[in-house]
C-alpha cells in the first residue's frame, strides 16, 4: 500500500461533512438534567466532577464525528500495490482491414457445413480474448489499424475493458493496411516510459504492406531504443502466399509484401518470431507459444479494491453512544437521601 | 402501559433517547440495502477528428478544437456518477467508429480517460467530413450499443461541399436517442492548419487544396444549353459551379448543426468552456435507474438526531409531558 496518506481516503458524499459542525453542540450544552437543591450552593467545586463533565462532552463530540464520517461514506480509495511476477507488457497491434472479414484458407476443423466458417477477424478476436484472459499478470494494450492506426486501449490489467475493446473491433476501411504506422504508434506508446517489464509488440494481421526504406530505418531504431520484441502472427487467408517461402523470380516487395515484410522484421535486431496461422487452432497455438516465450519477470500492479471504513465509524459511534447511555443511567433524577 | 413509556421519557429524556439511538444503530451492521432511484447516464461520446478540428480556436488560449473537445469529454467523464456507462468513438468521412463496448465509468476510468486523451486526427481513415452522414451513423451506433445518449462534438465543417439534393434522410425517430450536439470552435472563419509529426503548424490550407463545390450527383439544370461547360458524367456542375470558394477555411457552422439538432431531436450547445458539457448532460439527459443502495446513513442519521436531541432534555421532556391526559 502506497502510504496511508490523506488522499488515500475518500468520501462518497463529501457534502454530508458539513454536519460535522453539529459536533460543536456538546461544547455549548452539557445535556444533563439540572437538579436544583439549596444545598448545592454549599458544595465545593469538584475537579473530578468537572473533568467527568468535559469527558462526557468530548465523547458526545466524537460520537457526532463518527456518525457523520460514516454517513459521508468514508472509505479507503482503490489502490495499487506493486508486485513482481512473470509476464510481459504486450501491445497488440490488430489488423482490421476489410480482408480480415474473409475466412481462413485452411479447413476450419470444427465447422460443420451448417455453421459458416468464422472470419479471420472474428477468430483472431476470440483467440486473443482467450489469451488475455489466461494471462492475468500481463499488461495488455490494443491498437487497431486499417487505413490508419487507431489507439484503443493503453497497457492495462483491465480485462473487462480489453474484452469490450476486442468485441467492438470490426473490420473497416479498405484493403490497404497501415502496418508501419500501427507499429509506429505502438512503439511511440512505450517511448518515455520506464522499462518495468519485457516489452512485446504482437502484430496480428492477414497481410503485409510495403514499407519504404526510410520508414524501415526509423522503425528499426525505435525498436532498438524501446527494447521491444516483436511477434507477428500472420493469418494466412485464401490464396495468400506463405511468408516463409521465397517468392519466384520477378516478385518484389510490391507483389509479395508479406515475404518481404518478414525478411525486414528479421533485420530489426530485436527478438522476433513469426507464425503462420491458417486456422483458429494454429492461431491459438501461436499465441500460446508467444505467451511461453515472454514469461519474464516483470513488475506489475495489483489493484486493491476500495475498502469501506464507514462500518468502523458506525461501530465507534455505537460504542460511544453506549458509553453516553451508561453515563446517563448513572445520572440521578431525584435527591433521595 | 402507553402512559408508562411517555412518563419515562418525560422523566429521563436523555436516557431514553440514547437507548433509542443505540438500538437504531444495530441494524447498520447488517448492511441494509434498498433499491433507490439514482441518476446514472449511458453515453456515447463521439469526437470529430477531421482536419478542420485542428484549427486553434477551440477554447480559451488558442486551444485546437480537437484538444478542446478531448478536454471537455475528459471533464465530463470525471463528473459522471458511478454506475454510468460510457463508450468513446470518433467521426471522420461518413462513418463513426466506436473504440469499445460501453463500460462502467468508475471502474474503468483510467482506460476511458486515456483513450480520449489519445484520440488524434491521424487516426482518420479518410479526410472527408460528411457531417450529416456522420451524425446519423453516431445515432445508429448509440442505439446499437443500447446507450440512451449521444454526445457528438464537432465543428460542423462539411468537406467536400455536399450536394444538397443528395443528403441522407434521417430514418430514426427524433428524440429516441437523446443527447447533445456540441459545437466546437469559433464563429470567425479561420484557415485550416497543416501539422507536422509534432503537431507544429507547417502551413495552411490554400483554396487549391480544398474542393470548392459539390461534384457529386446529377445536375438540376434541365437544359444543357443553359450551362456552359456541362458534361453529363464528368462535369454535371458546369464550368462555373456555385460555391463559396472559402472551403479551405473553417468556422463553427452553428446554423447547420442547429438544423441537424432539430431533425434528430438532439440539443445543440456551443461549447466554450469545458465544464459546460457535464452540466449540459445533467440537464438534458436525465436517466433514473433503481440501484440497490446503502441505507446505513439513514439509521445513522436518525441516531445522530436522537443524540443531538439528548442535549435538550428539558425540551424533550416538555414535549412528552404535554401529552399527559
Amino acid at each position: 500500500m502506497s502510504g496511508l496518506g490523506f488522499d488515500a481516503m475518500g468520501f462518497d458524499t463529501p457534502a454530508v461533512l458539513w454536519l460535522l459542525l453539529l459536533g460543536l453542540l456538546p461544547l455549548w450544552r452539557h445535556g444533563q438534567s439540572v437538579l436544583r437543591h439549596p444545598a448545592m450552593l454549599l458544595m465545593p467545586e469538584d475537579r473530578w466532577s468537572r473533568a467527568l463533565s468535559w469527558a462526557l462532552r468530548l465523547i458526545g463530540m466524537l460520537c457526532v464525528v463518527a456518525l457523520v464520517l460514516g454517513m459521508a461514506g468514508l472509505h479507503l480509495r482503490q489502490s495499487e500495490i506493486e508486485r513482481v511476477g512473470h509476464g510481459a507488457h504486450i501491445m497488440v497491434v490488430l489488423d482490421r482491414s476489410a480482408s480480415m472479414n474473409d475466412d481462413f484458407a485452411g479447413k476450419y476443423i470444427q465447422a460443420t457445413d451448417a455453421v459458416q466458417s468464422p472470419s479471420k477477424l472474428k477468430a483472431a478476436r476470440e483467440v486473443l480474448a482467450k489469451f488475455i484472459e489466461s494471462r492475468q499478470q500481463d499488461l495488455v494494450g490494443l491498437i487497431t489499424f486499417s487505413t490508419s492506426p487507431v489507439f484503443v486501449l493503453p497497457l492495462t490489467h483491465d480485462q473487462v475493458a480489453l474484452k469490450a475493446a476486442l468485441d467492438s473491433a470490426e473490420a473497416q476501411g479498405m484493403g490497404f493496411t497501415a502496418v508501419a504506422r500501427g507499429l509506429g504508434m505502438a512503439l511511440d506508446y512505450f517511448k518515455g516510459k520506464p522499462v518495468t517489464g519485457a516489452r512485446l509488440i504482437l502484430l496480428v494481421s492477414d497481410g503485409g504492406a510495403h514499407i519504404d526504406s526510410q520508414t524501415q530505418d526509423r522503425i528499426r531504431s525505435w525498436f532498438a531504443s524501446e527494447h521491444a520484441a516483436l511477434a507477428w502472427i500472420y493469418i494466412r487467408g485464401t490464396n495468400s502466399p506463405s511468408i516463409f517461402v521465397q517468392p519466384g523470380e520477378g516478385d518484389d516487395a510490391a507483389s509479395a509484401p508479406e515475404y518481404f515484410l518478414h525478411e525486414y522484421f528479421k533485420t530489426l535486431g530485436v527478438p522476433y518470431q513469426a507464425y503462420e496461422a491458417e486456422n483458429p487452432r494454429a492461431l491459438e497455438a501461436a499465441l500460446r507459444d508467444v505467451g511461453k516465450m515472454h514469461n519474464l519477470p516483470s513488475h506489475y500492479f495489483e489493484k486493491q479494491p476500495r475498502r469501506d471504513l464507514a462500518g468502523i465509524c458506525y461501530a465507534a459511534a455505537l460504542l460511544l453512544l453506549a458509553l453516553l447511555y451508561g453515563a446517563k443511567r448513572m445520572e440521578i433524577s431525584q435527591w433521595h437521601a | 402501559m402507553k402512559q408508562g413509556w411517555r412518563l419515562r421519557i418525560a422523566e429521563a429524556p436523555g436516557r431514553a433517547l440514547l437507548l433509542a439511538a443505540c438500538i437504531l444503530m444495530l441494524p447498520v451492521f447488517l448492511h441494509p440495502q434498498l433499491p433507490l432511484p439514482r441518476k446514472v447516464f449511458s453515453v456515447g461520446f463521439v469526437i470529430d477528428i477531421t482536419q478542420s478540428m485542428n484549427v486553434r480556436d477551440g477554447g480559451p488560449g488558442g486551444v485546437a478544437r480537437l484538444a478542446f473537445a478531448r478536454q471537455s469529454v475528459r471533464d465530463a467523464l470525471r463528473h459522471l456518477p458511478c454506475g454510468s456507462l460510457v463508450s468513446i468513438g470518433m467521426f471522420t468521412e461518413r462513418d463513426v467508429s466506436m473504440l469499445f463496448k460501453p463500460m462502467e465509468v468508475c471502474a474503468h476510468f483510467s482506460v476511458l480517460d486515456e483513450a480520449v486523451e489519445r484520440l488524434d486526427w491521424r487516426m482518420a481513415w479518410a479526410a472527408d467530413s460528411f457531417i450529416t452522414h456522420g451524425l446519423y451513423r453516431g445515432i445508429e451506433e448509440t442505439r446499437k450499443l443500447k446507450l440512451d445518449t449521444l454526445v457528438f462534438l464537432t465543428d460542423g465543417q462539411q468537406a467536400p461541399p455536399a450536394n444538397p439534393r443528395y443528403m441522407p434522410v434521417f430514418d430514426g425517430k427524433p428524440g429516441e436517442v437523446s443527447g447533445i450536439i456540441a459545437g466546437v470552435g469559433g464563429l470567425q472563419r479561420q484557415a485550416i492548419p497543416k501539422l507536422d509529426e509534432n503537431d507544429n503548424i507547417t502551413g495552411y490550407w490554400v483554396p487549391e487544396d480544398a474542393m470548392q463545390f459539390a461534384t457529386f450527383g446529377m445536375s438540376h439544370v434541365q437544359s444543357v444549353l443553359e450551362m456552359e461547360g456541362y458534361h453529363g458524367r464528368n462535369a454535371p456542375h458546369g464550368a462555373h459551379p456555385e460555391g463559396s470558394y472559402t472551403e479551405h477555411m473553417s468556422a463553427l457552422d452553428e446554423k447547420g448543426l442547429q438544423e441537424l439538432a432539430k431533425i434528430t431531436g438532439l440539443h445543440y450547445l456551443h461549447l466554450q468552456d469545458k465544464a459546460q458539457l457535464a452540466d449540459a448532460l445533467r440537464q438534458n439527459t436525465l436517466h433514473r435507474q433503481w440501484v440497490a443502495s446503502d441505507i446505513r446513513p439513514v439509521f445513522a442519521g436518525l441516531a445522530l438526531l436522537l443524540l443531538l436531541a439528548s442535549y435538550f432534555p428539558a425540551f424533550i421532556s416538555s414535549l412528552f409531558k404535554k401529552g399527559k391526559p
